[in-house]
């Protein structure tokens, strides 16, 4: 159990678990009252003897009837309060599964997205942009393994199956040193470890998909496993439709997760999880595409006496976008992607019940394919660039320490160095991007290389037992860079390495917060403000030819940025309404030489007021009732201005980079759990939701085109997505 | 891989709704609008001037005056243009030449604008070539032929090309119209000295018995990248545009709307035939 407390009565002191539930504790020999708890779970105590070293391995259970309950508020209810943690969000997986969602998925990445500080790509988007960072900004997690395409189906959905996962923590700013690689965000996201007692299944029918999940012992008490599935099929219903471009179309997708673990010794554990996902769109048996994910992780937790933990993992990452298409008399295939693979060692020293100390460091061996395009059409000229190569190494060292009772501090170093390797071509271009030169490398001969400490510190200062002033600074390097065709994610984005032209991106950001806890700490609130500098970002050129031109370094320009904001948040943790309020006020700017003349200008995602209220009330011990209301002012984006005529043909005008508004957004929805049967093992429930209650119609895009019956007269043409999505899913568990 | 947008929008389709919005937009500065083109073609070397408008305004174009238009050539040519009807300028002498760099001024009230474009040497077609396509992939919601242009790059530089293909449309009365044009742009950057084919009509198909004319225009860099843009900006709506829209970067100085062009033609006239 990840972030359990682990709480000594008599010396009011304790500690959480690692993300693989271990603790160590040093305390003077002497008796003691040991009490492990967890929200939403019954707290276990244990008496204890201690007169010596003592391996304490507990189990404690989920509370089954929680609004019955009288909570239990213990030492660690107001860790929010006392913990060195800032700008952190850890989500409860049992609260995800209550708010309610589009067609019923519940999913992490959008539930997120009703925090502050984070904030959506768009209308029923998995993607997100953190404290004003880029979607490509956030790092991914999944059992360590960086997941580097999150979102299925043109963003609508999320790779993660919430069925198969533990435990989410997102970190908008004062990462620890361990995390690396991104500017503005890390999202650890943990996967079910399955059920180490008895074999069980649960699943779920919905409308557009179904999941099913298996886990159970390998061997009672000493391993486990679990396997999780899930299917669309929103193209069934294509079928029925008249249009023949889309009935013609299938298109979903799938993916399984799979974990298993086995304690080999007291001192030993193995893990094995893997993630695989692919999408699937195709049109007859004339085109084909596909793309997905694939992740895996082995990892190996050992104890060295009784005080240094170690972890060793190694992880492989993969994603790649396959295309086919067949003409009359011609063929053309796509293929692009990226491959990890990654060496982890992960130490942590419990030296006494005040310090802990971290280090380890990582050795990850990257391949990008950015898109080998062929054809047998006569004449045809392959547009392949050449794969890119790069060695990406990290090391660190944290300590976490506490001072007195009032002062805990979480600092550390982190070193990261990367080297773009032969072998391949690379260019120099002219200011329209033509090529200039071109220098051939060999296999493993370095092409740059580039390196940096990262600083990572957060501090809290307790004021009392209910509040706290909290403050951190950290330091990211980022190596790996998303070009994206698209405001959201498509599968067509491809990554590019740092190389001879493209820079690492730097961001620093300093944060600070207020942290207090009401009314025994069934109230949680906070206030949050940040301040981030980003250097070396990477836009498009103006007018950037994307798709026809296979050298898209050609097509980049290089600036810097800056977000500042304010984030407010109130949480009502226990009773039969809980739920919260998040507000964020926040901007987002960036500047380039080659975009008006390196003026300060907003950012596409720069977005003023960001405001969001869950609730979820629960009625009676079998039926919940949920609702979200989401409020944002608009986006900015680039209008025209004027227009003119060239060759008989308009073109619009601009004047400035992003100087206009997206009309604000906002929405309403419902949701409505029900539990129809429970018996001892066997449990039936109903899921009902509406997304978007009322129907608003919000604006997606907004295009700005000729009329058609006049050329001299031109219009703006909203588009609006999903007005009324109502959905059911039927939950079983067994 | 427009195909690829293309079928997720129509999916996307499905479950949208589009309406037509009031939005207010900033009324910018009229800036001038300079269409100039000289080419080595017997067409005599021609400059329209208009100015921008409001995005809203559905008025015709106000066609600019009174301008001078001055072209000058690096071979020591020089010519006032003269105002042949409203906004439309002539020049009498001078004629376009390949491997000359021509100079245009225009001279609007007190202000002045100018531009160099370089006339390049012509490239032949070697061959143009069709075939019918039936409705296959989503994106051809279209039967019938595609056209492509055969054509060999000289070794020696870099050259630009804006390949053209104007579907002449012959009414009831038997008179000739210009039709649609399928405009594609390419740089011989990735089969320089090579011979290349390139499909013309990518949105529209051709019927038996339809007349084509095909160019292949020789044009300098500037003058490439200029079209190359603008046929990006007009083709998008912005849903699945990222690179935020602006406006394509121009040979002209000083803040005009629109290009100078120097271009080296060579012409084939195809009809379509039953195949």
């Amino acid at each position: 159990m990840i972030s359990a407390t682990v709480y000594v009565e008599e010396l009011e002191a304790g500690l959480v678990t690692n993300q693989y539930g271990f603790y160590s504790l040093t305390i003077p020999d002497g008796q003691y009252t040991v009490r492990y708890s967890f929200v939403g779970y019954r707290s276990h105590t244990e008496q204890i003897v201690l007169n010596g070293h003592k391996q304490l391995n507990v189990e404690i259970s989920p509370l089954v009837e929680q609004i019955d309950q009288v909570t239990i508020r213990a030492g660690g209810q107001n860790r929010n309060v006392k913990s060195a943690e800032i700008s952190l969000i850890k989500l409860d997986m049992k609260e995800i599964s209550q708010v309610p969602v589009i067609f019923g998925e519940k999913d992490i990445l959008k539930s997120i997205q009703l925090l502050p500080g984070v904030k959506s790509a768009g209308e029923g988007n998995s993607g997100y942009y953190v404290r004003g960072g880029n979607a490509d900004q956030n790092l991914i997690l999944l059992d360590e393994a960086p997941v580097y395409n999150a979102s299925h189906l043109m963003g609508f959905f999320s790779v993660f199956n919430s069925n198969a996962i533990k435990d989410v923590q997102l970190y908008k700013g004062g990462m620890p040193a361990k995390y690396g690689g991104r500017l503005s965000s890390v999202l650890d996201i943990t996967m079910n470890d399955g059920n180490t007692k008895q074999f069980g299944a649960s699943g779920g029918i919905g409308l557009i998909s179904s999941n099913l999940t298996l886990e159970g012992p390998i061997i009672k008490d000493q391993g486990s496993f679990i396997v999780s599935g899930r299917r669309t099929y929103a193209d069934a219903f294509l079928k029925f439709l008249p249009d023949s471009t889309i009935s013609n179309t299938s298109l979903y997708f799938y993916d399984f997760n799979l974990k298993a673990n086995y304690r080999v010794s007291d001192k030993d554990r193995i893990y094995l999880s893997g993630y695989f996902g692919r999408d699937v769109l195709g049109f007859k048996d004339l085109m084909n595409i596909d793309w997905g994910n694939s992740t895996g992780t082995i990892r190996w937790n050992h104890l060295f006496g009784n005080r240094l933990f170690l972890n060793s993992s190694f992880i492989y990452s993969n994603y790649d976008f396959k295309q086919g298409a067949d003409f009359n008399d011609f063929s053309m295939s796509m293929l692009s992607g990226i491959e990890d693979y990654n060496l982890k060692e992960d130490f942590q020293f419990y030296f006494d019940s005040n310090n802990t100390f971290k280090w380890g460091g990582n050795l990850i061996y990257h391949s990008f394919m950015p898109g080998h395009v062929d054809s047998d059409f006569e004449g045809f000229i392959g547009t392949s660039v050449d794969d890119r190569y790069a060695w990406d190494a990290a090391v660190y060292l944290s300590h976490e320490s506490k001072i007195g009772s009032r002062l805990q501090l979480n600092y550390g170093l982190r070193y990261s160095y990367f080297q773009p390797v032969g072998p391949g071509d690379y260019y120099t271009f002219d200011t329209y991007g033509i090529v200039l030169d071109t220098i051939n490398y060999q296999k493993g001969e370095t092409i740059a290389q580039y390196g940096g400490i990262e600083p990572r510190a957060s501090v809290s200062f307790v004021l009392s037992e209910h509040n706290s002033i909290k403050a951190s600074y950290n330091r990211n390097r980022q190596y790996v860079h998303l070009i994206s065709n698209a405001t959201s994610g498509t599968p067509l984005d491809s990554w590019i390495p740092s190389s001879n032209i493209v820079q690492p991106e730097v961001a620093d950001q300093f944060a600070l917060g207020y942290f207090r806890n009401f009314d025994n700490n069934t109230w949680e609130t906070s206030i949050e403000a940040y301040y981030k500098n980003l250097q070396n970002q990477i836009e498009y050129k103006n007018g950037a030819d994307l798709l026809s031109n296979p050298l898209i370094e050609s097509q980049l320009v290089f600036g810097e940025g800056r977000s500042y904001g304010l984030e407010l948040y109130v949480k009502k943790r226990t009773g039969k309404l809980t739920g919260w309020v998040s507000y964020t006020l926040s901007r987002t700017e960036k500047s380039f030489d080659e975009i008006d003349n390196g003026a300060w200008f907003p950012a596409r995602h720069d977005r003023t007021h960001d405001f969001s209220i869950t609730g979820i009330y629960q009625i009676n011990p079998k039926m919940s009732f949920s609702a979200s209301w989401v409020y944002y002012t608009g986006d900015a984006v680039t209008f025209p201005s004027g227009k003119y005529f060239v060759d008989s043909q308009l073109v619009n005008m601009y004047t400035e980079r992003n100087g206009y508004r997206m009309p604000e957004y906002h929405r309403l929805d419902l949701g409505l759990n029900l539990i129809t049967k429970k018996r001892d093992r066997y449990e039936s429930s109903w899921n009902f939701s509406i997304y978007n209650a009322y129907a608003r119609e919000n604006a997606y895009s907004i295009s700005f085109i000729q009329s058609e019956d006049d050329p001299n007269v031109t219009i703006a043409e909203q588009l609006s997505l999903f007005k009324i999505v109502p959905s059911v899913t039927w939950n079983f568990k067994f | 891989m427009k195909k690829v947008s293309f079928i997720l929008l129509s999916l996307l389709v499905l479950v949208s709704c589009t309406k037509i919005i009031d939005i207010e937009l900033n009324s910018a500065t009229k800036r001038l609008v300079i269409e100039a083109k000289i080419s080595d073609q017997s067409v005599p070397p021609f400059v329209k001037l208009t100015r921008t408008m409001d995005y809203f305004n559905p008025e015709n174009p106000e066609l600019v005056s009174g301008a001078i238009v001055t072209l000058r050539s690096d071979v020591g040519e020089s010519e006032v243009m003269e105002e042949v009807s409203e906004g439309i300028y002539k020049a009498v002498q001078i004629k376009g030449t390949p491997g000359v760099t021509y100079s245009l001024t225009v001279q609007d009230g007190d202000q002045s604008y100018e531009a160099d474009a370089y006339l390049p040497f012509p490239v032949r077609i070697d061959t143009t070539h069709h075939f019918i396509r039936e409705n296959r992939t989503p994106r051809d919601n279209i039967s019938g032929y595609m056209l492509s242009l055969t054509f060999t790059d000289p070794a020696d530089k870099t050259n630009y090309y804006r390949l053209d293909a104007l579907k002449i449309n012959i009414d009831t009365t038997g008179r000739h119209q210009n039709g649609s044009t399928s405009t594609v742009m390419t740089s011989d950057v990735l089969y320089n000295g090579g011979q290349t084919t390139n499909m013309l009509n990518h949105d529209q198909a051709y019927e038996p018995g339809d007349t084509v004319i095909v160019k292949l225009i020789s044009i300098d860099e500037k003058v490439y990248h200029y079209f190359q843009q603008l046929k990006e900006s007009a083709g998008m709506r912005a849903m699945f545009s990222s690179s935020a829209p602006a406006n394509p970067e121009t040979n002209l100085q000083n803040g005009a709307m629109g290009y100078f062009a120097a271009e080296s033609v060579d012409m084939r006239m195809v009809i379509i035939s039953d195949q």
